[in-house]
């Protein structure tokens, strides 16, 4: 059913190029505390923002892309998520409120003749912008050039990667059963008004074998 | 062509029910607007398109130029907030953007939901408009320069939607200034035409793709 709405979501068809991303520099974690490493970042991290987004969705060989507002709320839990195509043809608006309620205001017919699909969306969203500071329970595992926190749950666990030119959060990877689900890689935060955002974003998913590229626009 | 940018023009805006005037005493001034409209052998002109919706504090806005060669040529090139061309020739789109770096083939014809927008733009304009009066009410609120507003009848499918549209000719009345659409939920698109330049030979590489 997942794999249908994928193929809808890809209806534009074209050959793959491969990831923009990549971190300038790894910087040594000698000396630096991982919870202070954890509530630093925590700090630096908005808790409220509007971004203009360009985003590749990529299945296979097809793509899909568009421009996305989003606006995230990481304190409430909540998100306002816009997609157009590049001529300014609105493809869906949607919402998830504090509550977790999902509301598909618009969205083109293409896009919900799959019943799931702004809940499909608005996931992914989810684990892009939502819970990217490790719990303070999580297990740690220092390395040379990266800190490693390990939050568990019966059979599923989060990995949290601090690594990279800030010492910034640069991968989280979702597990059930040991086996990975999902990671988010996030490239060359940048600040604006004393607080950092990625530039670049990618999300695999590698049950779906799917993969949103985002680039930041603009931060409104 | 000229028909075909008009349309799509009403397609980045996201606006895709057919048109139609029902108040008679408009109608000698769609009937002369249209011919001179069909005067128009090539355009180019920027455009700035905005965009409010109601949720987010600011508009999405996209700038850029389109490009108009009769008989077949139409494109579409954005330059914020992404590079982008759009060129049609025919039944084939042929898209190219700075994120993926690719040259994109589709078919018109193989693109249902853009086919069927693309129908209803083109009953739009195809220069009957005696025809479309069954869906809008269309008056005049401006002579000069001439403003169309055209309010969806209850029973047209838009009525739902839109709540008015309202399109401003520029001077000599050959082509439009500006497109202006307020929907019911708050939300609004404006694209304004800027620089235009109307029968001037068009560069060729307007029609490349990267």
């Amino acid at each position: 059913m997942i794999k249908k709405l994928i193929i809808i979501l890809t209806i534009s068809v074209c050959g793959c190029s491969s990831i923009p991303f990549r971190h300038s520099d790894y910087l040594s974690f000698d000396g630096i505390d991982p919870q202070t490493l954890r509530l630093n970042f925590s700090e630096e991290l908005p808790q409220e923002f509007e971004l203009l987004n360009s985003a590749i969705f990529r299945y296979s060989y097809l793509h899909f892309s568009a421009l996305g507002v989003v606006r995230v709320d990481t304190f409430k839990k909540s998100l306002d998520l816009a997609g157009f195509n590049h001529l300014g043809v609105m493809f869906f608006e949607l919402s998830l409120d504090s509550e977790g309620k999902v509301d598909c205001k618009y969205a083109l017919p293409e896009f919900t003749k799959h019943k799931d699909f702004a809940s499909f969306v608005l996931n992914d969203i989810k684990k892009i912008y939502f819970d990217r500071v490790p719990p303070q329970s999580a297990v740690v595992k220092r390395e040379r050039r990266k800190v490693v926190f390990r939050d568990s749950l019966k059979d599923t666990f989060t990995e949290y990667v601090f690594a990279g030119e800030g010492r910034f959060l640069a991968e989280k990877n979702y597990y059930e059963k040991h086996r990975k689900v999902w990671s988010v890689f996030y490239y060359e935060y940048t600040p604006k008004d004393g607080k950092i955002y990625p530039e670049g974003i990618l999300l695999k998913h590698y049950k779906y074998g799917y993969k949103l590229i985002i680039r930041l626009k603009e931060i409104r | 062509m000229f028909k075909k940018f008009i349309f799509i023009s009403i397609l980045c805006l996201g606006f895709s029910p057919s048109l139609g005037c029902s108040d008679t005493e408009v109608t000698p001034l769609l009937k002369r607007l249209e011919e001179k409209i069909s005067g128009v052998k090539t355009l180019e002109t920027g455009f700035i398109q905005e965009k409010k919706l109601a949720v987010f504090n600011r508009a999405v806005v996209l700038e850029g130029k389109v490009f108009i060669q009769e008989p077949d040529f139409f494109a579409w090139h954005t330059d914020k907030p992404v590079h982008y061309i759009m060129v049609i020739k025919g039944d084939i789109i042929k898209q190219w953007d700075e994120d993926t770096r690719q040259v994109q083939s589709l078919s018109l014809s193989r693109n249902p939901a853009l086919l069927v927008a693309v129908n209803q733009m083109k009953v739009w304009f195809s220069g009957k408009y005696s025809s479309l009066l069954k869906d809008y009410e269309a008056k005049a609120i401006s002579s000069k320069p001439i403003i169309l507003e055209f309010t969806p009848k209850v029973s047209a499918e838009a009525f739902n939607i839109i709540n008015k549209v309202r399109m401003t000719f520029q001077e000599d009345e050959r082509y439009i200034a500006r497109i202006d659409i307020e929907e019911k939920n708050q939300d609004s698109t404006s694209l304004v035409f800027i620089n235009t330049k109307i029968n001037s030979s068009i560069n060729h590489s307007a029609w490349e793709l990267r």
